[in-house]
């Protein structure tokens, strides 16, 4: 019961601060919480049960789902974070440095996040897609930036939500500890993070229009993002096979 | 060494390309040259493999291992010869559109993604390299961005792939569970004897079918291959030549799981013998030649997921190559065949015009019983000679005996189609027609026995595996008697229409016409996959209205 009021509570404030609150506020919560969260499972304050690690998977689930709509890319970072985080708060303590692992890597991320929308934000006045996926277009220099940016942080290696090795780690820690209820919803929750975050990418090409077409410089087309994501998945796989088959059940 | 350059090559080759490649010239010579190493690489490893099967750890590490196994050297061999034709292929191909770094940038990452999954050694590290596969592929076919459809199907693909990961990590961790461990050799090793849990073990096996089912395209998951045509054609190619075979080469890298699963054998026959029937019917529909490609694809795949459905795991990686190479010979020629088209006013030439078309057809000369009798006895007798050559038992194996009616119906097809096509000389065609249809047996049996003796060389493992694949033998003879009766009943109907009586068509006129409403229609997979986004997309506005406050 204190797991469930702990982990829900902060999530609560961590959802709401990245949705509702100003640009001070949603970098304060995004580095806090995640490091509130990191003391309470290292001091095994957090120690979700089954049942915890059961509603921490839903709601992970319901945070995916909520990421395959918002336009606003505020609200988009806020529900993959949160998705993320509870995934992370839904492990076992008895697994190791995974949990930790994950959950440091959540204030990397979403700091990063909000420092390049507040920059979107005060160069186009909204972080809407529709109004970003035509404005970028006008301003290829900082579009270029932009999808970089952005194409390298969501696929950073750490994250669960995006590379193999770690899903793998997450889907047997959770099989373990949370039966077959469990690894449905991680990989359901996986399957529409991933729609969600390549819809987002989508979003920005294929209208059909000639003048949201910018020439050259999209995610897919770029190669610095490819770079990265090359880099990022050579990181993911040295640390899978270095670490993974020890914390193996 | 070889196989570490395998991976090494491709890597290498698309640092470089961002880093050194500035113009076209550069960017090709780059390209092409560690192309061609892989593939001199993997021909080294072939020719230099003594026979035995072992792991090769890489950087000392404990789990980062390759495994080098006859299907592994296959599989190596025939990826970068593809990968190297389309590579070549896409050098001129390539030259007039924007973004040619990115282009072999991402086809040396495809190759290696490729290759990582063909080589690894641990099952978790060639779900990696099988993960991979989807990524890059969405990135290649959403290449040409200003087509509005491929960023489209090229999410599409994503999502199909992605959805396919699902089981296969499902499987792995209970393969993990049922034989402690994610190394090939280890995996190999232990899975000779009965498994602990077998019920884990059939789990797993329809789990990691699942998985197959979705990389080779298999009904209701095949829409991303007819549907990814608005990447550029050597896309396509390697996409049909080497990507979509995956499934193939998965279910033989876990051929150890079926020794004691068998569920997963019998779900991968139906669904690809329904794949097969679909797939060619839907090709015979299409207007579009590279989607008539796609539709061929989907189709040859529900055959080789069949074969292994039936235990003929060998074969179907036989069939995975041939069929690799020649799609993607078709695939490359498509383009010039398109090229031809746009400029020719597509009016025949009066002469073929006239003999195709206005002529007179002969009646035949050989009486219709006899070319029945023919049509009937001749191929079954060419495909049991074969198979009585190489000394193989068909009788023994349900899976045999069914692919061996598979092979006597495309015989008796082939023949049956010079009776309708009426040729001037019957007797010249028939000939011809045996002759070739007995060197294309013979060569099958003989080419595709002495591959399942290289590919398994332990024949208790395979004898194992056709004997799981075996269903009760009454069910096997009804199921045998429907099929025969459905295609008899085919030719029945062709020649019936042939010989001009017109009553048992007209009435079935109704019937042929809505089948080919909804068969035009793809049926209707495309909208259920629509309905199904449709869906899932309302509820997240639902439950983003909701919950608008967190």
């Amino acid at each position: 019961m204190q797991d469930t009021m702990i982990s829900l509570t902060l999530l609560a404030l961590f959802s709401y601060t990245l949705v509702k609150g100003d640009y001070r506020l949603k970098l304060a919560s995004a580095v806090l919480v995640p490091l509130l969260l990191i003391l309470a499972v290292r001091t095994q304050v957090l120690n979700p049960s089954k049942e915890v690690s059961y509603v921490l998977l839903s709601v992970a689930l319901i945070y995916a789902l909520r990421s395959l709509t918002p336009l606003n890319l505020d609200r988009w970072v806020a529900y993959v974070s949160v998705a993320n985080l509870s995934l992370a708060l839904s492990l076992p303590v008895s697994v190791g440095y995974f949990p930790v692992l994950s959950l440091s890597v959540v204030p990397i991320t979403v700091a990063s996040s909000i420092i390049i929308l507040r920059l979107i934000n005060r160069s186009f006045g909204s972080t809407n897609l529709r109004v970003l996926s035509g404005a970028l277009c006008k301003s290829p220099k900082l579009a270029y930036l932009f999808l970089s940016g952005a194409a390298l942080l969501s696929l950073v290696p750490l994250n669960p939500l995006f590379f193999p090795s770690f899903i793998s780690a997450y889907l047997s820690f959770t099989l373990s500890s949370a039966g077959i209820y469990g690894a449905v919803a991680l990989a359901l929750s996986w399957f529409l993070l991933g729609w969600s975050m390549v819809r987002v990418f989508n979003s920005f090409y294929g209208k059909g229009r000639e003048d949201l077409v910018v020439k050259d410089l999209r995610p897919t087309q770029g190669v610095v993002p490819l770079l990265g994501f090359v880099l990022s998945a050579g990181v993911g796989v040295l640390l899978f096979v270095k670490y993974l088959p020890e914390a193996l059940p | 060494m070889p196989a570490a350059l395998l991976l090494v090559l491709p890597l290498l080759s698309a640092l470089l390309l961002a880093f050194v490649g500035r113009d076209q010239k550069s960017v090709y010579r780059i390209s092409l040259s560690f192309s061609l190493l892989t593939l001199i690489s993997s021909l080294a490893l072939l020719i230099l493999w003594e026979g035995e099967s072992y792991s090769l750890p890489l950087f000392g590490s404990r789990t980062l291992k390759l495994y080098i196994d006859p299907l592994s050297l296959v599989m190596g061999l025939t990826i970068s010869s593809i990968s190297f034709l389309v590579h070549a292929y896409s050098v001129r191909y390539m030259q007039d559109e924007p973004g040619y770094r990115r282009f072999f940038l991402l086809l040396d990452l495809m190759t290696f993604s490729i290759l990582l999954t063909v080589l690894a050694g641990n099952a978790l590290l060639m779900f990696v390299g099988w993960h991979l596969i989807g990524v890059f592929l969405y990135l290649l076919l959403g290449y040409e961005h200003q087509n509005p459809q491929s960023g489209r199907f090229a999410l599409w693909t994503f999502l199909t792939h992605r959805f396919g990961d699902i089981p296969l990590l499902g499987a792995l961790l209970l393969i993990f569970q049922v034989y402690g461990s994610f190394e090939f050799d280890k995996l190999y090793a232990s899975a000779s004897g009965e498994a602990g849990n077998t019920l884990m073990a059939e789990l797993a096996g329809v789990l990691l079918m699942m998985s197959a089912f979705a990389k080779s395209a298999q009904v209701p998951l095949h829409l991303w291959l007819p549907y990814t045509m608005g990447g550029p054609t050597p896309v396509s190619a390697l996409m049909h030549a080497g990507i979509v075979n995956a499934g193939g080469f998965l279910i033989n890298r876990f051929s150890f799981l079926f020794l004691n699963a068998e569920v997963g054998l019998h779900l991968a026959f139906w669904v690809g013998l329904i794949t097969a029937v679909l797939g060619s019917t839907l090709m015979l529909m299409q207007s579009d030649i590279k989607k008539s490609l796609g539709y061929s694809t989907v189709g040859q795949m529900g055959y080789m997921i069949m074969e292994c459905g039936l235990g003929a795991f060998a074969l179907a990686v036989y069939h995975l190559i041939a069929h690799g190479i020649f799609k993607a010979t078709l695939f490359m020629g498509s383009g010039s065949v398109i090229h031809q088209a746009r400029k020719d006013p597509n009016i025949p030439e009066d002469e073929i015009y006239k003999f195709l078309v206005e002529r007179q057809m002969p009646p035949p000369k050989l009486p219709w019983v006899v070319f029945a009798l023919i049509t009937v006895s001749v191929p079954l007798a060419i495909v049991f000679l074969a198979h009585w050559a190489v000394g193989v038992d068909v009788f023994k194996y349900q899976g045999a005996l069914l692919l061996l009616f598979f092979g006597w119906i495309t015989g008796a097809q082939t023949i049956f189609s010079i009776y309708r096509l009426r040729a001037q000389n019957v007797y010249k065609t028939l000939l011809f027609v045996i002759l070739s249809f007995s060197v294309v047996v013979m060569g099958y049996v003989v080419v595709g026995h002495s591959f399942e003796k290289f590919l398994y060389p332990d024949e208790s493992f395979t004898h194992r595996i056709y004997k799981n694949a075996n269903i009760n033998p009454a069910v096997f003879e009804i199921q045998a008697l429907i099929l025969t009766l459905i295609i008899v009943l085919g030719w029945l109907l062709v020649y019936y229409r042939s010989i001009n009586r017109g009553g048992l068509f007209e009435s079935l006129g109704e019937l042929r016409l809505t089948l080919y409403t909804h068969l035009s229609r793809e049926l209707y997979v495309r909208e259920l996959f629509k309905k199904l986004e449709g869906v899932l997309l309302r509820l997240s506005s639902a439950v983003n209205k909701y919950l608008r406050w967190v």
